[in-house]
């Protein structure tokens, strides 16, 4: 299952450093969340603004001001159209964020992503979030959470999982307890930005025997792709 | 040139004997060689690779854009066969092309004012 999307994501190596003379940045603090390492080299006091510089197997591939990123990746992401004609450091951020195959995430990593989705589902307040969790039992701890984004929202809500426990009804819930096979090792979230397709981010990460391999997007037709099979997945028999 | 003795050098190596060569003003002509030693004297020894990075994110943050590949390349190429050989031959750094380390001369601290105001100037 989901196969053909971790084949399709790349595995470049990519090192991202910040050099700066204060303390982190919020970039990095961004990054971190999304379970890309950085790395950080220090300036003198009186030198440039901070600035990172993107690597990727080992080639310098761009370097651009900290002020500059952060205002690339306020969301929504605008990315420019013709991706062939973007500067490569351009796409290489892009590919960054999209992209990128993390390996060997920790559950926590995991949780932090997610619940950067869950957060920009509510905050949109509609459109549908398609959530696998392995097995039901691992909803019990997010329940609550679950609970709120139902209830403050008009979200609709789609929770896949193995039926090991009993999840309590919630209106704006349905359980898919019966999933496809091999859907027990994945952990994914798909929303699909409601009536604003720039808003769509999804999470796709499956458990190894070191952690989880997992990719983020933004990429709207990504995440319909990965919230359709996740949805096949789910029909119920 | 033939680099100077070691004793030479530091028996020219007060301040007053530095600022009446031409080499010296010729080493500190350049924003981009005034950048390279100010960064030397802060941070200490420093690869040429990560100059040619410094000098390039530099760049980058005042003109607000992405630098690319052929912005490093320049900038280590201009090291390389310019910067670096003048700031060495003025005595205001070490080089050692085989490692590719480049470290700071001790200056006197007036030089070390100069270089550092001449770039938090151009800062503003």
């Amino acid at each position: 299952m989901f196969e053909s999307y971790f084949q399709e994501f790349q595995a470049t190596d990519y090192r991202l450093t910040v050099y700066r003379s204060d303390g982190p940045t919020d970039i990095e603090e961004w990054f971190d969340a999304h379970g890309v390492t950085v790395e950080h080299r220090h300036l003198p006091p009186g030198g440039p603004d901070p600035f990172v510089v993107l690597e990727a197997d080992g080639e310098f591939v761009g370097s651009l001001g900290v002020t500059a990123l952060e205002g690339l990746l306020e969301p929504p992401l605008v990315r420019p159209t013709e991706r062939e004609e973007v500067a490569a450091g351009y796409s290489a951020v892009f590919d960054l964020i999209d992209d990128t195959l993390v390996r060997g995430m920790t559950r926590r990593e995991l949780l932090a992503v997610s619940r950067e989705i869950e957060d920009r589902a509510y905050r949109v307040g509609r459109g549908t979030l398609r959530v696998s969790f392995q097995t039901l039992s691992t909803f019990e701890s997010q329940a609550d959470v679950y609970r709120t984004l139902a209830t403050e929202t008009d979200l609709d809500i789609h929770i896949y999982g193995v039926a090991d426990w009993n999840p309590p009804g919630i209106q704006g819930v349905t359980y898919h307890g019966r999933p496809a096979e091999g859907i027990d090792r994945h952990c994914v979230l798909a929303f699909d930005g409601g009536t604003d397709v720039t808003q769509a981010c999804g999470l796709l990460a499956r458990e190894q025997a070191d952690g989880y391999d997992g990719v983020w997007t933004n990429d709207p037709e990504q995440v319909a792709e990965i919230a359709t099979t996740l949805a096949e997945s789910g029909a119920d028999k | 040139m033939v680099a100077p003795e070691k004793t030479d050098r530091r028996a020219a190596s007060s301040a007053s004997s530095r600022l009446s060569e031409d080499r010296f003003y010729d080493a500190l002509s350049s924003v981009q060689r005034r950048r390279v030693l100010y960064h030397l004297l802060e941070e200490g020894e420093t690869p040429i690779e990560e100059l040619a990075t410094v000098l390039t994110g530099w760049e980058a943050t005042q003109r607000g854009t992405m630098s690319t590949p052929a912005d490093h390349t320049k900038h280590h190429l201009a090291l390389h066969h310019i910067h670096l050989p003048l700031l060495a031959e003025a005595g205001l750094v070490a080089w050692d092309r085989e490692s590719g380390a480049v470290t700071p001369e001790s200056l006197e601290p007036l030089v070390r004012d100069i270089v550092r105001r001449s770039v938090e100037a151009s800062r503003s």
